[in-house]
């Protein structure tokens, strides 16, 4: 009795969870059906009417996207300025890491904690960082510099936007490396370069992996400094094709369905490095 | 090939001095040990011949050239981690090759010239059928034998071990012990050799040095350390089960009489006169080995003692006696009965006991 009691408790509580959980999902998910179903209809509206669907549903709208010109564009500007990024990243980011983690010198607690603070507080630090950079870029472009529409240039501001944070998962990760690694690569009369980007580097393979989904998703998903400096990467395209007199509600969500689809892919195909690499101090996506 | 001197090298790390004005000459082609427990400096002094780190006093030579500043590269040594340090993205092949590969202009190798090294060593290691493989895809005793090969494949000069065989299981370590011995012979090379295990030292090793709190106490074969150990540290850390230490006060001298914590013992030894005056403090040392247990009392037994413990070894049982207020160990064969809070007759044997300076810990006889 007391038992059939239990039993019939169990399932009513796993009824309860299972609805709670379909209840949250559907929460965290409405935004992108909504998106969906806006991106879909024959007509461009925000207001999903039972009317507006009884007109029909079409994919005209991501075939306009896909062969509009501008959006090819910038889906090849942004995959250059994300590649850039991650170069540079690697290329920049990664010694200093290396240095951070295994050598001693004067002041490198000072910059870590610098760092760290940087990596944690945005907000209006942020923005008086957005205006200060684009005081600095209007006045080297009036002295002849060609800083303006340079996606070269929009990769290195990135880059040094990712410093702090980056910087602290990489050097916690190579913390984690037993440093008999690099020693035994010194005795063996490897340079310093070598240590690094033929030994370490290679080793710390899940920490390399996160830096260049983190850099690909900064760079792919950044519009303000890139409209600043006029370089037309994708986002930047959706930006200002979606402001105007009349928003075609329709291609924009058309739109940033295409756009949101790399950094899934990537999500998903990095995960098993992104959980590995988190637990090595990256706080923060 | 080359010799490897230390003169005076002291390195500190802020307030700890780590390693104490060492002089060390090791002789070409030797195994060279150096044993002590943990924290003793051993490992510092290793990485101070390697280069990893720089002494802040006193001169190391290898082959007759000061090597104080000089890069690890130039000084031609290949050192054996404790954790093996293989290169996790490499294939064994790699791994092996890599001392040659970085340096392969200056050898002036080419890829197939490396290529035949490479397998060569691993030949000689029985690694060869493992070439292809990563790292983690091996067992212990084959990373083990890896690293190793790296190490050998440059044909250094010194080959520097640090801990090489701590990380392998009991049994293997016995096997990969007599290997590093022959593998030793055969490449005769210069080998300094760090651990704290006095098993593992006493049987490589040519010479070993004894190490604590930075300084170097005795070096000597493992010969005249068991027999004849100058310090008391060395006393105790040499053999095992390790050597009893009792403490005495000197109440004769003509025949060397101790009055030791419950019992009195005639050594009849005489000593040069003026070593030891009436009422000296000294530590009595008497190997486990040297305690015999009687059953009954026979000639010249005077000690009386009750067995507290009883550790089997097998052959052997290490048996624990309650003498006077102290408390030692004895090794007795098993054909030994006897059992724990039983009354024991007990004969140190008087000629192998060794006695030391309470003050300087140092050997008086």
């Amino acid at each position: 009795m007391f038992r059939g009691f239990l039993d019939s408790m169990q399932v009513i509580i796993r009824i309860f969870l299972t609805v709670l959980a379909l209840i949250l999902v559907f929460a965290l998910l409405y935004p992108i059906i909504y998106v969906v179903i806006v991106s879909l209809l024959v007509g461009q509206t925000l207001i999903i009417s039972i009317d507006a669907i009884r007109m029909g549903l079409t994919v005209d709208r991501y075939l306009g996207t896909i062969n509009d010109p501008d959006f090819v564009r910038g889906v090849t500007m942004s995959l250059v300025v994300a590649f850039l990024h991650i170069v540079f990243s690697v290329l920049l980011i990664t010694p200093a890491a290396y240095a951070f983690s295994r050598f001693k010198f004067r002041g490198k607690d000072t910059i870590l904690i610098l760092y760290l603070i940087l990596s944690q507080v945005g907000g209006g630090f942020g923005i008086a960082a957005l205006i200060a950079l684009y005081v600095l870029l209007v006045k080297l472009n009036s002295i002849g510099l060609p800083v303006i529409g340079n996606p070269v240039v929009l990769a290195l501001i990135y880059t040094a936007w990712a410093v702090p944070f980056q910087t602290w998962l990489i050097k916690n990760y190579f913390d984690s490396l037993p440093r008999e690694l690099d020693e035994a690569a010194f005795i063996d009369g490897a340079s310093w370069g070598t240590i690094v980007f033929k030994v370490i580097l290679p080793a710390s393979r899940p920490a390399m992996t996160v830096i260049a989904l983190f850099s690909f998703m900064g760079a792919w998903g950044e519009f303000i400094i890139a409209s600043f400096i006029k370089v037309p990467t994708v986002a930047a395209y959706i930006y200002q094709t979606a402001a105007g007199q009349t928003i075609f509600w329709g291609d924009f969500a058309a739109r940033t369905i295409l756009f949101s689809i790399p950094v899934v892919i990537l999500f998903v195909i990095a995960q098993r490095y992104i959980g590995e690499a988190m637990r090595y101090g990256a706080g923060k996506l | 090939m080359a010799d490897v001197k230390l003169r005076g090298v002291t390195k500190k790390f802020g307030r700890v001095v780590a390693v104490n004005r060492v002089t060390l000459d090791i002789s070409d082609g030797e195994f060279f040990a150096i044993l002590g427990p943990s924290g003793c400096g051993k490992t510092t002094l290793l990485r101070l011949i390697a280069g990893l780190e720089f002494p802040d006093e006193g001169e190391i030579l290898i082959g007759g050239r000061v090597v104080n500043n000089l890069h690890p590269r130039d000084r031609d040594v290949a050192m054996v981690f404790q954790n093996y340090a293989l290169y996790p993205h490499m294939r064994v092949f790699d791994n092996i090759a890599f001392p040659l590969m970085v340096r392969r202009r200056e050898l002036g190798l080419d890829k197939e010239a490396i290529r035949r090294r490479v397998v060569e060593v691993a030949r000689v290691l029985g690694i060869e059928g493992l070439l292809d493989r990563y790292p983690r895809e091996l067992s212990g005793g084959q990373q083990q034998r890896v690293a190793l090969a790296r190490a050998l494949v440059r044909e250094p000069k010194v080959w520097l071990l640090d801990e090489p065989l701590s990380n392998l299981d009991a049994k293997l370590r016995v096997q990969m012990r007599a290997e590093l011995k022959s593998l030793q012979r055969k490449f005769g090379v210069t080998t300094v050799y760090v651990t704290h295990d006095q098993g593992e030292a006493m049987s490589l090793a040519d010479r070993i040095a004894v190490m604590n709190e930075g300084r170097v106490l005795q070096v000597g074969t493992p010969d005249d350390l068991y027999l004849k150990p100058l310090d008391i540290f060395v006393a105790t850390f040499i053999g095992s089960p390790s050597t009893n230490i009792i403490p005495c006060n000197v109440v004769s001298v003509e025949t060397l009489e101790l009055e030791c914590a419950g019992f009195n013992l005639k050594t009849g030894i005489s000593l040069d006169p003026g070593i030891l005056k009436l009422g000296d403090k000294v530590y009595l040392g008497v190997r486990p080995e040297h305690v015999e247990i009687r059953k009954s009392q026979d000639e010249g037994v005077t000690l009386k003692g009750k067995v507290t413990i009883i550790e089997p070894l097998g052959s052997q049982s290490i048996v624990t006696l309650s003498l006077g207020s102290e408390s030692i160990r004895a090794l007795t064969s098993r054909d030994l009965k006897v059992d724990v809070g039983e009354d024991v007759y007990i004969r140190i044997d008087v000629s192998k006991t060794l006695l030391y300076d309470a003050k300087t810990g140092k050997l008086l006889l």
